[in-house]
């Protein structure tokens, strides 16, 4: 037992997150007194950067808050801004849109996988050591997440920070033999994202079950990416116009990034959320397939966040191929808009979780003011919960070194993007 | 068969768009070998979308910032690439990762090249049409080293080991 104990753990370097903290925990007569997730990246200030510029401006502007998300924002800004002037985008342009996002998914989520997060399960160190023991696994990752790149590219230009997207639509349509030689990368690719899941589920995971509140988007239809519903497991269904009056985003003075709450409690975004408020959405076949691993969602263990990884990279393949399917180059891939003063809203289901957008514009369509709500914000206050948890049950009887390595685990667990909240994290602990 | 992949690495604009350049014309000037896969990627570990052979030979051109003269060619190892000229980023591969990754998947070191293009003291206006004198010739230098490093893989016999 760890009662009794007392004193400091720290982690001076915390790897395979993006960005840069610290987390600090104070452990004091066997039990966790206090403990931080520190941000201490100064702020990025783009939403003040954003005044004064146009739609496109916005638009490959916040593409730049983040390297492998680049898509979420784009689409929650162009979702928000064709709110202000009441364009509707085509059957075309929506379809288009989900595929570049299911391409998002697909390379992020694989990129997590492989070389983030699956070492710690394994016992490795790094995705290279990994690679060593598990050549296959790795080399499979990385196909997945270049498929992802892929399709980015064939809509954005490039695979980072893509430059396709305006307001109404895309500045052009990809040529069916572009298409054609994509969509049997996918099929090749969808047989390899079976494969992920069954081994996911057969890796040894932590049961670490607990008690936290989903919050997703929700489509009428499908599997959501860019939606205009917000539901919790606790029963709010909400437009996403609504989202500022439920949720809270307040400063805390250990970091720079908003901390976000749920009338007044933590709540996670992300995968894991998705996929328990979302598993009704899931193809028949990808539903099976789940069944199959004898693994159950809606599910409390916050560690099957990897498994649903898995499973969004399986179903945005599927999704992709579906869209597909008779591809049309339209003669039109955009629609043209008028300037308007308003505010719009938009929300689209980053990898990491909800990432919410709102602008104000003048009567030029440029920004008066804007806010973006990203995942990784939004989570801060779960992961510091989840930390309490997670450690307490590991037990602080352990090493200071086991500690710090589960601490790690914990949040890496989330993919925290710490440069989009703002960046990450030295672990610092204090027994007294 | 003797395979080689060659990877011109960048992006469409200014100087960086050396690799892409570079790739483009080896794509035409290597197109009657079937066993030579010529991409452009804008991210190194974008590679993994070709089935790749561990036995293949494999190129990679990318603008470099070294201090030399614009314009002036280097080959590297992969070995020799600096762990310094690695991202302090856990979601962006760069091409130190890459190559380390494909070498501990058991791809032989022996068989990766990396060709830098100096584009330092070179700057190409994002939108700019035309390079600089330099860096065209440097583009034609690149793929005639590659060109002959490749017909020169292709053309030596594959050692068959007998037991």
């Amino acid at each position: 037992m760890s009662q009794g104990r007392n004193g400091d753990i720290r982690v001076p370097v915390l790897a395979r997150v993006e960005g840069e903290g610290a987390l600090d925990v104070s452990i004091r007569n066997g039990r966790i007194e206090d403990l931080k997730l520190r941000i201490f990246e100064p702020p990025r200030l783009f939403e003040k950067f954003l005044e004064g510029r146009d739609g496109q401006d916005v638009i490959d502007s916040v593409a730049r808050i983040c390297g492998i998300c680049p898509v979420a924002y784009q689409m929650s800004a162009v979702t928000a801004l064709e709110a202000v002037c009441g364009l509707q985008p085509s059957p075309w342009v929506q379809a288009m849109r989900r595929v570049m996002y299911c391409g998002e998914w697909i390379q992020s989520h694989s990129l997590h996988i492989h070389l983030l997060a699956a070492p710690d399960f394994l016992g490795f160190h790094s995705a290279p050591e990994m690679a060593q023991q598990y050549p296959i696994e790795v080399q499979r990752g990385l196909r997945l997440q270049a498929v992802g790149n892929e399709i980015i590219r064939t809509f954005g230009g490039r695979s980072v920070h893509p430059v396709g997207v305006r307001v109404g639509g895309f500045f052009r349509a990809p040529d069916t033999g572009t298409i054609a030689a994509l969509r049997t990368k996918l099929q090749t690719s969808l047989v390899e994202a079976e494969e992920l899941i069954r081994w996911i589920a057969s890796l040894p995971l932590p049961d670490d079950r607990q008690d936290f509140t989903c919050v997703s988007l929700r489509h009428p239809s499908d599997y959501p990416m860019i939606g205009d519903r917000i539901i919790t497991d606790s029963g709010l269904d909400i437009p996403v116009t609504a989202f500022a009056q439920h949720f809270q985003e307040q400063q805390v003075p250990h970091s720079t990034a908003l901390h976000a709450h749920l009338d007044g409690s933590p709540y996670l975004v992300g995968p894991l959320a998705r996929l328990n408020l979302n598993h009704d959405r899931l193809p028949s076949t990808l539903s099976r397939l789940l069944q199959e691993t004898g693994i159950r969602f809606p599910s409390q263990n916050m560690f099957h966040s990897m498994l649903a990884r898995a499973v969004e990279i399986a179903y945005a393949l599927q999704e992709a191929l579906r869209l597909t399917e008779d591809y049309d180059p339209t003669a039109t891939p955009y629609a043209d808009a008028e300037a308007k003063a308003g505010t719009g809203y938009g929300a689209s289901e980053a990898p990491r979780g909800i990432l919410w957008h709102r602008y104000a514009l003048d009567d030029k369509g440029h920004v008066v003011n804007a806010t973006i709500v990203p995942p990784t914000s939004q989570n801060q206050a779960r992961m510091e919960e989840d930390l309490k948890n997670a450690l307490t049950r590991f037990g602080l009887d352990h090493s200071d070194d086991e500690l710090r390595l589960h601490g790690e685990m914990v949040i890496r667990n989330y993919d925290p993007c710490i440069s989009c909240a703002t960046h990450f994290l030295t672990f610092r602990a204090t027994r007294r | 068969v003797r395979r080689a992949y060659v990877f011109g690495l960048g992006s469409p604009f200014g100087e960086d768009r050396l690799g892409w350049l570079a790739a483009e014309q080896l794509g035409r000037d290597l197109a009657h070998h079937p066993q030579v896969v010529v991409d452009t990627l804008n991210q190194p570990n974008n590679l993994f979308v070709h089935p790749l052979d561990p036995e293949a030979l494999l190129i990679f051109v990318d603008a470099m910032v070294s201090g030399r003269d614009p314009g002036s060619v280097r080959q590297f190892s992969a070995a020799q690439l600096e762990t310094a000229t690695q991202r302090v980023s856990s979601h962006g591969m760069d091409l130190k990762t890459t190559l380390d990754l494909l070498t501990a998947m058991g791809f032989p070191p022996a068989q990766i090249r990396v060709l830098g293009v100096e584009i330092a003291g070179a700057e190409v206006l994002v939108d700019a049409q035309a390079l600089p004198a330099a860096l065209s010739d440097a583009v034609q230098t690149v793929c005639a080293h590659v060109e002959s490093l490749v017909e020169d893989w292709l053309s030596t016999k594959v050692a068959v080991v007998k037991t």
